[in-house]
C-alpha cells in the first residue's frame, strides 16, 4: 500500500531540527529583545504566557507554522518557481504577528509606535491579530505547495 | 537566473524579519533612555525659583483629580508634604503586576515615608478590579484610581508601567518606564529622593 502524506510533513522530517529551532526562535525574540529593556524580560514573558491562555495557545502555533514555514521554503526552493513571491507573502504575516506578538500594551515592540489606546486595543484583540497572521502563513504554505499530497518516500528534485 | 531569483526570496525572509527586530531593539533603546533622573539636593531652590509646571524631570506636577474607590476624591494636594509614586498600569497587565509586586517588595524594606498612587490606564478596569489588584499586589495604604481620560492625557502616558517619582515639594525627580525590581527600584528612588 502506497503511504501517502503531505510536502510539509515531508519536509518537516526531512530537517526536524531547523523546524524546532526557528520555532524556538521566533517564540523567544520576543524576551530576547525586551531584556535590553529589563532583565526581568523572560520572568515577564513566562508569567504572561501563565496569564493569557488563549493568546498563548495561538502564539504557540504561529511558532510552529513559523517553524514549518521556514523549513518548507528551504526544502522546496530549488522546486518552486513561485516560492519567492508566497515566501515574501509569509514573511510579511510573520513579521506581522511577532510584532502584535501576546500583548502588545505591556511587552512588545509596536505599542512605541502607537498612542496607549491603540495598543491596548492591540493588546484586546491580540488572538486575532494572531489568528490573522496564522492565516497569512497557512496561505503561503498553501501557495508553496505545502498541502500538496505526495507519497511518503517522496523526495523534491534537488534535495 | 532562476536560482538568482530564489536566493533574493530567501533573503526577503531573512531580512524581513532581521529588520523587524533591529527596528524592535532600537525602540527599546530608545525607551530605555528616557528614564530621567535629576539628583535630589536642589529641589527646594528649584521651586523657590518658580519652577514651571510640566511633565518635565524638574518641573511640578500638574494638577489632577482622581477617585480612589475606597479612600475617595484625591488630588495632588492629598499628597502634600510627602513625596509621591505615581504607577501607570492596568489591572490586567503581567508587567504591571510584576512591577508593582516588586516595587511592594522595595517599600516593605523602606520607610514607608512616601505615598503610593496606582493610576489604571484603561476605562474597563471597574472599582471592584481596582481594590482586587490593591489588593493582591499592592499595599492598603497605597491610594489606586481610574486615570481614564484627565490624568492619562495630563501625563501624557503613552506606555504601561510608566512611573513618575515625585518629591515632597511636587517636583518631578524621575520618570521612566522600565520594569525594575526591588533592588533597583530602591536605588532609582535612593537617587530621586533620597530614601
Amino acid at each position: 500500500m502506497k503511504v501517502k502524506t503531505v510536502v510539509l510533513m515531508r519536509a518537516a522530517r526531512d530537517n526536524p531540527v531547523l523546524v524546532i529551532l526557528s520555532a524556538l526562535a521566533i517564540f523567544f525574540v520576543t524576551p530576547l529583545v525586551g531584556i535590553v529593556d529589563t532583565s526581568l524580560s523572560f520572568q515577564i514573558w513566562f508569567a504572561q504566557i501563565d496569564h493569557d491562555l488563549p493568546s498563548s495557545i495561538t502564539y504557540v502555533a504561529f511558532a510552529i507554522l513559523f517553524g514549518l514555514f521556514i523549513q518548507l521554503y528551504r526544502y522546496s526552493k530549488n522546486k518552486c518557481i513561485d516560492c519567492g513571491r508566497y515566501a515574501k507573502t509569509g514573511a510579511v504575516g510573520t513579521t506581522f504577528g511577532f510584532l502584535i506578538g501576546v500583548c502588545p500594551a505591556c511587552f512588545s515592540f509596536i505599542g512605541f509606535l502607537l498612542p496607549l489606546g491603540g495598543s491596548l486595543f492591540l493588546t484586546a484583540y491580540s488572538p486575532l491579530f494572531l489568528l490573522a497572521s496564522i492565516g497569512i502563513l497557512i496561505f503561503s504554505i498553501n501557495k508553496m505547495g505545502g498541502f500538496r499530497k505526495v507519497s511518503a518516500n517522496y523526495k523534491m528534485e534537488g534535495n | 537566473m532562476e536560482k538568482l531569483r530564489k536566493k533574493s526570496g530567501s533573503k526577503y525572509i531573512v531580512g524581513g524579519i532581521a529588520a523587524a527586530i533591529v527596528i524592535a531593539v532600537v525602540l527599546f533603546l530608545g525607551i530605555n533612555s528616557s528614564s530621567q533622573f535629576i539628583p535630589s539636593a536642589g529641589t527646594t531652590n528649584a521651586l523657590q525659583s518658580g519652577v514651571t509646571e510640566g511633565l518635565q524631570v524638574g518641573n511640578t506636577e500638574p494638577d489632577f483629580i482622581l477617585v480612589d474607590p475606597q479612600k475617595g476624591q484625591i488630588t495632588k494636594q492629598t499628597f502634600e508634604g510627602k513625596p509621591l509614586v505615581i504607577y501607570f498600569m492596568a489591572t490586567w497587565c503581567v508587567s504591571c503586576y510584576i512591577g508593582v509586586e516588586n516595587f511592594a517588595s522595595y517599600y516593605d524594606q523602606s520607610d514607608k515615608n512616601f505615598n503610593v498612587l496606582l493610576v489604571s490606564t484603561d476605562g474597563a478596569d471597574t472599582a471592584d478590579k481596582l481594590l482586587q489588584f490593591q489588593k493582591v499586589y499592592g499595599r492598603p495604604n497605597w491610594y489606586i484610581a481610574n486615570g481614564i481620560p484627565n490624568m492619562i492625557n495630563t501625563y501624557h502616558v503613552t506606555l504601561l508601567d510608566t512611573k513618575y517619582i515625585i518629591d515632597k515639594n511636587g517636583i518631578i525627580k524621575w520618570k521612566g518606564s522600565d520594569i525594575l525590581d526591588a533592588n533597583s527600584m530602591g536605588d532609582v528612588m535612593k537617587k530621586a529622593l533620597g530614601v
